[in-house]
């Protein structure tokens, strides 16, 4: 992890590289500077002066943060960083050559060592946000961040070997020419643009900024985080080093020392040991545990480790343990500068970019240093007459506090991913039909657009408001119109204009007479009116005159024979005016006829037969008739409201795992289940089946239907555990698919000879297939977290936007659990750049094969596209030792190219393929 | 007029779109997720509702007023004088942004109020949500985009290069996996999924042709498409002028997507071997598989636009 950041891109890679060299020799050389500091005060001064440069620093730093943004705002950022490295080296050379100045200078060293981090690290670590999206920081930030800790251990070292040769005073000099050539390393970085200006009513400088912290939750818990943590490592320092002090003047440091190995017994080179040690540890900790803990949990967990740690260490020395003491400063030594240092600029990085600017100075200043002024204000006031228990129970209490904020600062943090991801479409539910929109509509249909009266007339009936629709519509000069609310009278059973309907018997159109005819049908109009469609011009109208004077004189035992009679001397419009016809009857008659209608060789007449069904009460006899209508385009969409309208779960379920059901059937029955009254049934019987369905895509349109239920009913119970088991199962397909891919790719590697047309068809299809099962564990996590938006989340990881996606990522990381946490991104990833495919855990269920293995396995997929593709690109390679697993690929779809395959394996000896 | 005053509600949304003749064809199912998601703007006359060149964050249907759409881009207003103006006709539905939109074409859209205009907008990237999951709106958008894209290149394919070489015809029927790699040749099927690419194969039928055969009719139903892989054919239009394609082109695709009768007769000039698809398969396959048909939207746009420019 700390040599090779994962990352994409070769950019990135260099980023990570630059940023931490930038980091390293930044803490190298105010390593020197703070030693030269300490040396060259302690030496003139008195340590009473102590605490009027620690007020002189927090007051510096607050003004400096406004200069600072004066200066610089509208800069690029590489150059904001480059200058200011470059005006502390400038600054600190200048403070050499002022030292014969003598107190003044000192206390400006002093205070100058202190600003220098707030001058050159916000804006570093700012920078570093606007480069890396969270998922990419996790990955480096760690690795960068150890420059810090390998800066301050070689700055420590570097400065003790030019102490024993020089003065201190020329760790001044060394530490402004490191700087200086800091100040060249940010340039290597991409560009990064300056903060976005703010509004012209926007207020600006430190006050404003402030006022954002307090009115924006998340910095301001952010803040609120680094306050306590600061009050909380403030205090557990003073509870180490009082008891160190304690200790020594008891005269029980040596054996504490010797614990820890060292002969010597001074409290100085006690103090030099344990930190020594702690540097050891807190580099391991950067490096090892670290990355450990940004895999596996959360940023906001990763933070709650150290005041753990605290909080045990205070338990302990509240107990009167002395090892309660060591316990503290081990935490805070290995894991402050590591862990918690990492994890709270990853806390900065989802903040927009224009927002960080704003609050990362003020949080660093206000609540870093205030925290800091707080508690050593506290610890100056009560240390003289509280007894050293009081700071341990302090200890308890604050880390305590800081685990409660880090509790509620990670609810915030992934909301703030939440609000990213929102989902934009806004749904307002159809509203209640209220007297005013009534009014439009039927003002509407008094308009002369068709297109306009149309829809109302679909409105109303929607609303079940079709008596509203007034006779005189059948006036309106459009036959569409006429025809139309013909349909919707027939169906309405509105009697009270069988006269108006009558009269259209004559009406000139064909469309309009046979839509009368229809309507008079469903009316009941009997007699010589009805009789005389009969012998209409038109066979449409003449088939339905028939239909219906057949249906009222013959006996019901005669009507079948009768209308299949009348189906086979019909010509095409006939025959969908009599399927038309019957869907008029609430009666069971015809049945036989709209069976054979059903079957008709056209599709017009197939979909008006299933549109008729749809018009009659169920008769689920019917329902097998009707699935064969699915698989074509014009008579799908009635055969499917006909389905809806059977509402028969039973016999679609069957279908839905039958062997026997066509592909293209069975991919549309999930969602004609999902649309039955019984949304329950339907529900329990598609998570119960999704595993035993034949075929990806129903399996993933049965997800879809699932998903739609659910947005419709979110009360929905769906069982948990088989949709779990079918997340499981995704992964383990999707990394199957993944490491045969990987050893094509090897083999193609190992012998370019491989690499050929078929191979880039294979490659593609294993890909989509490790990318189909990922999509389909996404949508059935989205089932088992129903209140999170699922469909922003695959948005983000579909976007080209890396901030989105890796908001989406981040989500995912916060909502799941392990193995499926760590899992999941590999495949979303599909692998790149994780060439082990670290983190599939128990889904990698075997590990990659050979080329010729590999083949062998893929030959024998149930997917006639990959057994095709397998079976060609082995003729393609003339891969004599696959002859028989080519013979044996027994799949109607792979057969030519099965043939041709064995053909060339057969074939010319010339072009046989080594392999 | 169904829009009095600001109407926010989903009915008035859903009842302005269901008088759109583009839009008459679809299920209410199809249609209320596109009523959800929109809401009612105005625009003052002579103001801008979209620049050319700019990010186009919504389309707009144009309920009422008159808008026009500079060519290179698109026009829908309410009249027909936008042919008088010159410029270009895209989308029949009296939309403003569809067209790009949908054909996802990143020189957006110049649309110019002439009078004041009420009109409704839906987010661009929902739009494009709505049409890759439901295909009864996308088969909707490919049906009127290809009646443009028709009466745009007026009724005929573009012609070939009468130099062009046909080479000789192949001597033994492809592969399911050599279909597979001819279909990823053509700009619709380049970096689609291999699945996508398979279901066409599996549905495809080679067909042989000898010189003087009728591949279809003008007139006749259209329910397949073809494509020539060898040899030459020419099309005919009903006012009589002709153009002769050959290798590599679509034929009747157009007619399928705009479900109308052929525009145009289809005759075999020399033997000719190419592969015949019938519109159920190609349809189903876009179903499966929706950003095709997005894809395929944006081939139709492309073309309304080159024809136009």
């Amino acid at each position: 992890m700390l040599l090779a950041p994962r990352l994409r891109k070769p950019e990135q890679r260099r980023d990570a590289w630059t940023a931490f060299a930038t980091l390293f020799l930044l803490i190298g050389s105010h390593q020197m500077l703070e030693t030269a500091r300490d040396a060259l005060f302690l030496d003139r001064l008195p340590p009473e002066r102590l605490p009027i440069v620690y007020l002189l620093v927090a007051v510096l730093s607050l003004g400096l943060n406004r200069a600072q943004t004066r200066i610089s705002a509208s800069w690029e950022r590489r150059r904001t960083l480059a200058f200011w490295l470059l005006a502390a080296a400038l600054i600190t050379l200048g403070l050499w050559l002022l030292l014969p100045l003598g107190a003044p200078t000192l206390y400006a060293l002093y205070a100058w060592t202190g600003i220098l981090t707030t001058l050159v690290l916000v804006p570093f670590w700012t920078l570093l946000g606007d480069l890396f999206t969270v998922t990419e920081a996790k990955r480096v930030y760690g690795m960068i961040g150890s420059g810090s800790i390998l800066g301050a251990v070689l700055g420590s070292a570097g400065a003790v070997v030019v102490a024993g040769s020089l003065s201190a005073e020329w760790l001044l000099v060394v530490a402004a020419v490191g700087l200086t050539l800091t100040a060249t390393l940010p340039l290597r970085l991409r560009p990064v643009a300056g903060a976005p200006a703010p509004d012209e009513d926007e207020q600006q400088g430190p006050w404003a900024d402030f006022r954002v912290l307090l009115e924006k939750s998340y910095p301001r818990q952010v803040a609120l985080l680094v306050a306590v943590a600061a009050i909380s490592l403030t205090t557990g320092d003073y509870l180490f080093k009082s008891a160190a002090a304690r200790a020594y003047a008891d005269g029980e440091l040596p054996t504490l020392q010797s614990l820890l190995g060292g002969a010597p017994v001074t409290l100085g080179s006690f103090f030099a040991e344990v930190n020594l040690g702690l540097n050891v540890l807190s580099l391991a900790s950067q490096t090892i545990l670290l990355p450990l803990l940004l895999r596996r949990v959360q940023v906001t967990t990763a933070l709650s480790v150290l005041p753990i740690g605290l909080a045990a260490g205070g338990l302990l020395a509240a107990l009167g343990s002395i090892g309660g003491a060591l316990l503290v400063k081990a935490a805070d030594g290995s894991l402050k500068h590591s862990v918690h240092k990492t994890g709270l600029e990853l806390l900065f990085v989802p903040m927009a970019e224009s927002m960080r600017a704003r609050v990362r100075a003020v949080i660093d200043v206000v609540a870093q240093r205030g925290g800091q002024a707080m508690a050593s204000l506290l610890i100056l006031i009560f240390g003289a007459f509280v007894p050293p228990i009081a700071f341990a129970v302090a200890l308890m209490v604050t880390s305590v506090a800081w685990l409660l904020t880090n509790g509620r600062l990670r609810l915030s943090y992934l909301d703030l991913f939440r609000r990213q991801l929102t989902d934009r479409r806004r749904l307002d539910a159809f509203p209640e039909v209220d007297v005013a929109s009534l009014e439009t509509l039927v003002a509407t249909l008094d308009s002369e657009r068709e297109g306009e009266v149309m829809a109302a007339l679909d409105v109303l009936e929607r609303e079940g408001r079709s008596r509203l629709v007034p006779a005189l519509i059948l006036h309106h000069p459009s036959e569409e119109v006429v025809a139309r609310a013909l349909d919707l009278f027939g169906r309405a059973g509105r009697s009270r204009v069988r006269g108006h309907v009558e009269r259209l018997f004559e009406h000139p159109s064909p469309q309009v007479r046979t839509a009368a005819a229809a309507a008079g049908a469903a009316l009941g109009i009997q007699g010589e009116a009805m009789a005389r469609l009969r012998q209409d011009a038109d066979p449409g109208v003449r088939a339905v005159g028939a239909v219906h004077c057949l249906v009222l004189d013959e006996d019901p035992r005669d009507l079948d024979a009768h209308l299949e009679s009348l189906i086979a001397d019909a010509a095409l419009e006939g025959r969908v005016a009599i399927a038309d016809a019957l869907g008029h009857y609430d009666r069971p008659i015809g049945v036989s006829a709209l069976l054979s209608l059903l079957q008709d060789p056209e599709p017009e007449v197939r979909s008006a037969a299933a549109a008729a069904i749809r018009r009659r009460p169920p008769d689920r006899d019917m329902t097998p008739a009707l699935l064969p209508l699915l698989v074509h385009e014009a008579s799908r969409r009635s055969a499917a409201a006909a389905l809806v309208h059977m509402d028969d779960l039973q016999a679609l379920e069957a279908a839905l795992v039958a062997p026997g059901t066509a592909s293209h059937i069975r991919c549309r029955l999930p969602k004609i289940m999902a649309s039955s009254e019984d949304y329950e049934g339907a529900a329990d019987r598609l998570s119960r089946r999704i595993g035993e369905i034949p075929d990806g895509r129903t399996r993933f349109e049965a997800v879809h239907a699932l998903e739609q239920l659910l947005n419709k009913h979110p009360n929905l119970l769906i069982d948990q555990q088989t949709i779990q088991q079918g997340v499981e199962q995704g992964l383990r397909l999707g990394f199957r698919f993944l490491t045969l891919r990987r050893a094509l790719e090897r083999g193609a590697e190992e012998d370019e000879r491989r690499r050929t047309p078929g191979l880039d068809l294979l490659l593609q299809a294993l890909h989509d297939r490790a990318g189909n099962a990922t999509g389909r564990v996404l949508r059935l996590l989205g089932l088992l977290f129903p209140q999170e938006n699922f469909a922003g989340i695959r948005r983000g990881l579909d976007s080209d936007d890396d901030r989105r996606r890796s908001g989406s990522l981040e989500l995912l990381d916060g909502l799941l659990r392990t193995p499926v946490k760590e899992a999941l991104p590999v495949l979303i990833e599909l692998g790149a750049n994780n060439p082990n495919l670290d983190g599939a855990g128990p889904f990698l269920a075997s590990n990659e094969s050979g080329f010729i293995e590999t083949l062998r396995v893929l030959l024998k997929e149930r997917s006639p596209t990959v057994a095709a593709l397998s079976a060609y690109y082995v003729g393609e390679l003339r891969l004599k030792e696959l002859r028989s697993e080519v013979a044996a690929v027994n799949i109607e779809a792979a057969r030519t190219d099965r043939e041709l395959a064995l053909h060339r394996l057969d074939g010319d000896r010339e072009e046989v393929y080594a392999g | 007029m169904l829009v009095e005053g600001d109407l926010p509600n989903v009915r008035a949304r859903y009842l302005a779109l269901r008088a759109l003749p583009a839009l008459q064809l679809l299920e209410p199912e199809a249609l209320l997720p596109l009523a959800e998601s929109s809401s009612f703007a105005r625009f003052r006359a002579g103001s801008w509702i979209a620049r050319e060149g700019e990010p186009l964050p919504a389309v707009y249907i144009i309920v009422e007023g008159r808008v026009e759409v500079r060519i290179d881009t698109e026009l829908g207003e309410d009249g027909e004088s936008a042919r008088d103006t010159g410029r270009l006709v895209a989308d029949p539905a009296r939309t403003v942004g569809f067209v790009s939109v949908l054909g996802q074409d990143p020189r957006g859209v110049s649309a110019y109020a002439h009078t004041d205009v009420l009109a409704m907008s839906a987010p661009s990237d929902v739009v494009l949500d709505l049409y890759e999951s439901s295909f009864a709106l996308l088969r909707n958008a490919l049906r009127n985009a290809a009646r443009a894209a028709l009466e745009a290149r007026r009724q005929l394919p573009p012609p070939i290069d009468p130099d062009e070489k046909i080479g000789e015809p192949p001597s033994r029927p492809l592969t399911f996996v050599e279909k597979i790699l001819l279909n990823r040749e053509t700009p619709l099927f380049a970096g689609a999924p291999i699945d996508a690419v398979a279901d066409l194969a599996a549905a495809t039928e080679e067909v042989r042709l000898k010189a003087g055969d009728l591949l279809f009719e003008l007139g006749a139903r259209a329910d397949f498409s073809f494509r020539i892989h060898h040899g030459r054919v020419r099309c005919i239009a009903e006012r009589g002028d002709s153009v002769v394609v050959g290798p590599g082109m679509v034929l009747g695709g157009l007619d399928v997507a705009a479900m109308l009768p052929r525009s145009y007769t289809a005759e075999a000039l020399t033997e000719v071997v190419g592969f015949r698809i019938r519109s159920e398969d190609f349809f189903g396959m876009l179903e499966r598989h929706p950003q095709l048909g997005m894809k395929l939207l944006s081939l139709f746009s492309r073309q309304i636009i080159d024809a136009a420019a």
